[in-house]
């Protein structure tokens, strides 16, 4: 019935850094297919260009 | 025997009997203590409801044995302890006033027994029953629950006292449970469910001054398993705190004030401890100016003879720095506090690993602080004109000959990669003489693998390893591009020898070491190259290595980032890459989560070798079908997310093939054509996504851009399959998401659609 006892005196836990760690590399991975995916979509102009309907409003 | 057969509706008797040899008046005491335990057991180890049907006549059985006219003490245990593995599932007697107020009568009874087991369990009862049907506790409240526990609280006996803290400490999480609950159906503007009733609010003034008593109790020879009145008491502060906010400070403030420079350790450490604890729950605006104001005595604190209050405080700063790091980050006291930070990594491992936490804390504030533009390095941070004497420090702690102790070396080398990763740029001189030091370390090491005796040794040398190359990963993500070609060789001479030693067959060291490649392949681009011919073997072993996922898995990002960077120059390696991959998906003993990684790892291979991928074509495309095909069991949760994540891996496939095929010239490569016989499969899988609702948002990017990218390679001829309504809504949806990208490619799709719409008017 313990069950506090994990959170006594509790400081860096390694194992969750470890994993934050490691996840964020694999977001990173992704990321970066992500962005290599949209280089060559060529949207620069979307950023700059706005659609006929926003135009009108 | 009963757990198995009463499932399945066998051995009908049992209950039944067991039930009589406790209420027959004629039998004896060890018949009715054995068929209690019996009892006990069953409900211990049962499947929830199986029972309920039967549950009156356990329960009968059970407050048969616990009342007060029992007179075997025996018999009163076992009927208390299998009370406590019956209530899960008492909850229809619970519903009843009638039932509910005898059950509670007969639990109350028994926390008053003289017979301490019999106490202890009761109150494990009480524990409990107050988590599981605390909306019905309010009649018990006041007059006995309360009394009870706090009595118990402030006894001598630790099994007794244990449980009336951890009573307190059950209630402060149901309420801070409910106050979420209560803030959740706030915002969707209902009311909620179940309400607090402030129990823990109500009884904080007469817990509090019990609980500071018992932290006094300390032991002297802190052992981690032992659990304690004054551990628990610190907890249960803990949770108030988080429960009741700012109105715990007039009830502990005296007390930390009185204490905190007591002759007496106890009372000192009982004291930080105090403050320590109730940190998390304090409103900033409390909190900052009491952190402010006790840095000073802290500081102080830190140099203390006792090294359980030098391990507590340097605990407490590990909080701040979690909890409110701006407190810590000013200038009246910064330099004071690193100083006495840089000492304590000499003090006890325990006190210098609690240290390390607080550089985590630092080091993130301090960066967070420096950064004015997102996703920009900021030029420097309130800690540039220490940061190459805390690295110094923290390398040095890393190499304390006691480092194995309280975790010491990993929480120093954690501290480590957190300084590097959030370095400003006036600290990058370091950056770079750290990433020799972790090299060297890495050359060292490797040298020492002969030497290893024992089990305990190599698990060491191992984590070690693990730890220098997740350290190596996290300077390198830090080098600039025109500094990496001078490093690399050296790194990646290091990394083979290691892959190629008996560490290197550890899989948490091969999976730190392809993280580490993968920070080097995303360093060096094209320049990687020259590597493959020496690293392609490693890079195959860990996509074939089945019985450790987490090493696939790296193995598999790992591949995605060579393609990315290699380009045309991974060809020669792919259809051994792709073979392996291949039959990685085909494994049925490779962990699932792998398998979305390689999908998307083909769309990887695709974008960069562009028409040298049709040799794969058919089967990719084959495989890509099957998986898009999976269906979602809307019962399973962990089934719909994962069915998820391969979907999105699927579009992610498909982009990459597409694009690759296609080509970058304006007028689409005809290889892009072989594709044509999946279109219909591959727009209705598309819908289907549409449809089914509960998009995320990068699903709808992924998506979307998949859409615009269809357009772009076929024109005006797939306008009748695209022009449809689904597709039409589900863009428009995404069109005003709150995510930049998903939005600018839904809009990028529509207009491509609208695009094709004007050239078939034309045509």
């Amino acid at each position: 019935m313990m069950h506090h006892k994990d959170l006594y005196k509790k400081g860096v836990d390694i194992g969750v850094q470890q994993q934050l760690r490691q996840q964020q590399l694999l977001n990173e991975q992704r990321q970066r297919r992500l962005n290599s995916q949209d280089e060559s979509r060529h949207l620069e102009a979307l950023t700059t260009e706005p659609e006929q309907g926003e135009e009108q409003q | 025997v009963a757990v198995i057969e009463l499932p399945i509706n066998r051995w009908n008797i049992l209950i039944q009997t067991l039930v009589s040899k406790v209420v027959n008046e004629g039998s004896s005491e060890m018949h009715r203590e054995a068929a209690l335990e019996a009892i006990g057991y069953i409900c211990q180890d049962i499947r929830y409801g199986v029972l309920e049907n039967q549950s009156n006549q356990v329960l009968t059985a059970i407050i048969h044995g616990m009342r007060k006219l029992e007179p075997s003490n025996h018999v009163r245990l076992a009927a208390t302890t299998a009370l406590h593995n019956s209530l899960e599932f008492t909850k229809a007697n619970f519903e009843k006033d009638m039932e509910r107020n005898f059950i509670m009568e007969v639990v109350c009874e028994a926390t008053q027994c003289t017979d301490t087991q019999i106490c202890v369990a009761a109150l494990q009862c009480l524990v409990k029953i107050m988590t599981l049907y605390y909306q019905f506790m309010e009649p018990y409240m006041a007059q006995a629950l309360f009394p009870i526990t706090l009595e118990a609280m402030k006894s001598d006996n630790d099994a007794v006292a244990l449980q009336g803290i951890e009573f307190w400490s059950n209630v402060s999480d149901e309420e801070i449970d409910l106050a979420i609950e209560s803030q959740e159906a706030t915002d969707q503007g209902r009311p909620p469910h179940r309400v607090s009733k402030h129990y823990a609010r109500g009884a904080l003034q007469f817990l509090t001054p019990v609980l500071v008593e018992k932290l006094t109790n300390q032991d002297e020879c802190d052992d981690e398993d032992t659990w304690s009145p004054a551990k628990a008491s610190s907890v249960c502060l803990m949770l108030l705190a988080t429960c009741c906010e700012d109105e715990i400070v007039p009830h502990v403030l005296p007390f930390i004030k009185e204490n905190i420079e007591s002759p007496n350790w106890r009372y000192r450490d009982a004291a930080v401890m105090t403050f320590g604890s109730v940190l998390n729950g304090l409103e900033t605006n409390t909190l900052k100016p009491l952190v402010e104001q006790a840095m000073p005595t802290l500081i102080r604190l830190m140099y203390d003879s006792s090294v359980i209050v030098r391990d507590t405080t340097a605990w407490t700063f590990g909080r701040i720095c979690d909890i409110i790091p701006e407190a810590a980050i000013n200038k009246t006291y910064l330099q004071t506090l690193l100083e006495c930070f840089v000492k304590s990594l000499k003090s006890e491992p325990r006190v210098a690993a609690n240290v390390c936490w607080a550089f985590i804390g630092l080091s993130d504030a301090a960066y967070e602080a420096a950064v004015t533009n997102e996703g920009e390095t900021p030029e420097t941070y309130a800690l540039s004109p220490y940061f190459e004497f805390i690295i110094t420090q923290l390398l040095e702690t890393t190499d304390r000959s006691d480092g194995a102790q309280a975790n010491l070396r990993s929480a120093a080398y954690e501290a480590l990669m957190d300084m590097i990763k959030n370095s400003p740029l006036d600290c990058y001189l370091v950056v770079q003489r750290t990433t020799i030091v972790i090299l060297e370390r890495l050359n060292q090491v490797m040298q020492m693998e002969t030497h290893i005796n024992n089990h305990s040794d190599r698990h060491q040398f191992n984590d070690l390893q693990s730890l220098l190359c997740a350290t190596l990963q996290s300077v390198l993500r830090k080098v600039r591009e025109e500094d990496a070609p001078q490093i690399s060789d050296a790194i990646m001479t290091a990394l083979l020898t290691m892959f190629n030693s008996s560490a290197g067959k550890s899989g948490g060291v091969q999976e730190d070491a392809f993280l580490a490649v993968s920070t080097l392949v995303e360093l060096l681009g094209i320049g990687f190259a020259k590597y493959m011919p020496a690293f392609k073997d490693y890079l195959i072993m860990g996509l074939k290595n089945h019985q450790e996922y987490q090493v696939c898995c790296a193995a598999v990002g790992l591949t995605g980032d060579i393609c990315r960077a290699l380009k045309y120059l991974v060809v020669p390696y792919c259809d051994e890459i792709m073979s392996v991959m291949m039959s990685d998906l085909a494994e049925p003993t490779l962990h699932r989560n792998v398998k979305p990684q390689i999908l998307s790892a083909f769309g990887d291979m695709a974008l960069s070798i562009g028409t040298e991928f049709v040799k794969y074509l058919n089967l990719v495309l084959e495989m890509l079908r099957a998986a898009s095909q999976l269906q979602v069991d809307p019962s399973s949760y962990d089934m719909s997310e994962y069915i998820n994540e391969l979907r999105e891996s699927v579009l992610e496939a498909y982009t990459g093939i597409i694009q690759g095929l296609k080509g970058v010239d304006q007028t689409p490569n005809e290889a892009v054509l072989l594709m044509e016989s999946h279109l219909m499969h591959i727009i209705s899988f598309i819908k289907r996504i549409a449809q089914e609702g509960d998009v995320s948002d990068s699903m709808m990017a992924s998506a979307a851009g998949f859409i615009g990218d269809l357009c772009t390679s076929f024109g005006p001829r797939l306008y009748p399959l695209l022009d449809d309504t689904v597709i039409t809504q589900f863009l428009a949806e995404g069109k005003r998401s709150k995510g930049q990208r998903t939005k600018m490619l839904c809009t990028w799709a529509a207009k491509e659609i609208k695009k094709m719409n004007s050239q078939v008017i034309t045509q």
